[in-house]
């Protein structure tokens, strides 16, 4: 006799989704908000809404200090999201202090804001800051993503501050046809954009990077978290992530504009052609030791994007190319990321202070 | 007159149930969270969580009968119990395309009718506003200048492309969905009763396998593109409109505000340039 689909399964994967949802709603009513960025901090600089926070290494063994700066499209905090799963926490635990830069939220009186005043005015102002407060003529770097681009231009004309440059997930090769990234946004009309918002919001950001896995993001990674609704723990971790997901700040429009341009659509980082006002981003300036991570996962900047940046750095004679079996946050956030990336990261520290 | 005020009343009320219904899963409230700033998250979050469990009812619902047929008779045609309506439903959520183009067909007989009834209303509520709070509440005059119709027109114009570009959008991505559940079909092995857990995962990782390709293709980006670039535009030329709408009243209009920014800029690089 046919039956299809076995429904008792069904009405019982049902009830005990309704269960858990109802006792989550219980668990979280006793709670009185969802924690972040709790580590132990200083706040050491501070211009406009940029803010640089210090985290110092209990059992130091790395002199060069570390910058991580994350890209303008969402929170610093991702760095820190809980005592287990905080980047700064683990590389702290390698003996290295750490300096993360907090851009703040964009609002439109910051729209003209553009790439210069990012990477010529506050970067550089952040790592004399941290020079000033470390103590040490040189810093490493360390940029994901937009931040990586961010993290290359500055060295190409103050190569003489950066001791070691580490990228992850760079949009170096752009002239790509795949993807969000690569192919949708070539079309996309980013001025536009800008002319309407000119602080363009994070949730039209998050619009076009959620359709990118839209039945992984939408439905299985929700419906999935039926599992660990009923461990308050996993719990708590889940929404934290969400928090930093949904946290997504505005942009300046000026800046987004030019990143979008310079890089996503016309490809002029790689090809030594981007400039920050009047100077020139010479990819040949930059002689610093590189360690330029991919994620073996990353279905918005692959490794096909990033790998191109060494024979782009011909002055760098130190270059390592280091692939993580993690997706594109997850380079920062995921389990198998700290028990590779880290000690990895931590010991080319070592081995470049 | 009590009809209209009756009428926006029961409106208004019709969306705050709708609010309300919107914000609470089964008996419980999300009253009684008291996660202060986070209370928003964890509603949106707990919102999506028990969204994906209507989706998984919602697919069971779609393929219960396909499977129940194919087990009776292996070369039926399953198109015959096949309700799209449902799988379109699943489709529009996830591409967040839930929404019903509006119907704008006119009877071209009561245009007329219809353009003074509309004009009426309006004439009618702001006149008896200025006349009880002054000139401030004057009801704007909808076509000032040939300028003002040219943003009329052009705002209509790009309020259709968008239309035009979301239509196309939305039957791109319902075809899809039909195609790819033709391969689901041509793929399961429905003799025995299924597991649906399992055959929600595969549904899961097929759909998703199967839409990163159409993600890749020209027709898609055009078509993704053509929808947000117009919905932009679209937004623009209605700005533009309201700016002039509104140039003759008491308003900072996003334009002077603009100018304001514009100058607040200056000053600061001219201070950040005194610093140095």
């Amino acid at each position: 006799m046919s039956q299809g689909f076995n429904f008792n399964q069904v009405t019982a994967t049902l009830r005990d989704f309704d269960r858990k949802v109802l006792d989550s709603i219980d668990y979280l009513a006793s709670q009185q908000s969802i924690p972040v960025a709790t580590s132990p901090r200083d706040t050491v600089y501070q211009e406009d809404k940029v803010k640089v926070y210090y985290y110092p290494s209990e059992n130091l063994t790395c002199e060069t200090p570390l910058i991580l700066i994350w890209p303008l499209f969402n929170h610093f905090y991702v760095f820190d999201l809980h005592p287990d799963l905080s980047f700064v926490r683990a590389l702290n635990a390698q003996g290295v202090n750490v300096y993360v830069v907090d851009w703040g939220t964009a609002t439109r009186a910051d729209m003209h804001k553009s790439m210069e005043d990012y990477i010529l005015g506050y970067l550089n102002n952040v790592v004399n800051a941290v020079q000033s407060h470390s103590n040490n003529s040189k810093v490493s770097i360390f940029g994901f993503c937009q931040a990586a681009v961010f993290a290359i231009a500055y060295a190409s004309l103050y190569g003489y501050k950066v001791k070691n440059l580490i990228t992850a997930a760079i949009p170096a090769e752009c002239s790509l046809d795949h993807g969000l990234i690569f192919k949708r946004y070539k079309k996309t009309n980013i001025k536009d954009r800008v002319e309407f918002y000119q602080s363009v919001p994070g949730h039209v950001f998050n619009a076009d990077f959620f359709t990118v896995s839209p039945f992984f993001v939408n439905i299985k990674k929700y419906f999935n978290a039926r599992e660990i609704l009923g461990h308050p723990e996993s719990l708590m971790n889940f929404l934290r992530v969400e928090k930093w997901v949904y946290d997504s700040p505005d942009q300046a429009g000026a800046c987004m504009q030019e990143f979008f341009h310079n890089c996503y659509i016309e490809n002029k980082f790689l090809t030594n052609q981007m400039k920050l006002g009047d100077h020139l981003v010479d990819l040949a300036k930059v002689t610093a030791p590189l360690l330029n991570i991919s994620g073996e996962y990353d279905d918005m900047i692959g490794k096909s994007s990033s790998m191109p940046l060494a024979d782009a750095l011909p002055n760098s004679q130190d270059k390592t190319f280091y692939l993580v079996p993690a997706g594109h946050i997850g380079l920062v956030i995921s389990r198998r990321s700290y028990e590779t990336l880290v000690p990895t990261l931590g010991e080319w520290l070592h081995n470049h202070d | 007159m009590s009809n209209t005020a009756d009428y926006l009343r029961n409106l208004a009320d019709q969306i705050r149930r709708e609010y309300r219904h919107s914000t609470r899963f089964g008996s419980l409230s999300y009253d009684q969270l008291a996660l202060g700033t986070d209370t928003e998250l964890v509603e949106d979050t707990l919102l999506r969580v028990s969204g994906s469990a209507d989706i998984y009812l919602k697919v069971y619902e779609l393929w219960q009968p396909v499977v129940e047929l194919l087990q009776q008779d292996p070369t039926a045609d399953w198109h015959t119990v096949t309700d799209y309506n449902k799988l379109n439903y699943i489709l529009n959520r996830l591409y967040n395309i839930d929404y019903e183009l509006p119907n704008l067909t006119i009877n071209l007989d009561q245009v007329d009718q219809k353009s003074c009834s509309l004009d009426q209303l309006f004439t009618t509520v702001f006149q008896q506003l200025d006349g009880a709070a002054g000139l401030h509440y004057q009801s704007p005059t909808m076509v000032k200048n040939k300028h003002h119709q040219a943003l009329i027109a052009d705002c209509l114009t790009s309020l259709a492309d968008y239309i035009q570009s979301a239509d196309l959008y939305k039957q791109h991505i319902h075809n899809a969905g039909k195609n790819i559940m033709s391969q689901i079909v041509a793929q399961i092995n429905s003799a025995d009763a299924l597991d649906f857990n399992e055959f929600f995962d595969f549904w899961i990782e097929y759909n998703e396998r199967e839409f990163e390709k159409l993600f890749n293709t020209d027709l898609y980006t055009k078509l993704k593109t053509d929808l947000t670039n117009s919905a932009t535009q679209a937004k623009i030329q209605y700005a533009r409109f309201l700016e002039q709408q509104y140039a003759d009243y008491p308003l900072v209009t996003k334009k002077d505000f603009k100018e304001l920014l514009d100058l607040v800029d200056s000053l600061q690089k001219q201070i950040k340039e005194l610093q140095r």
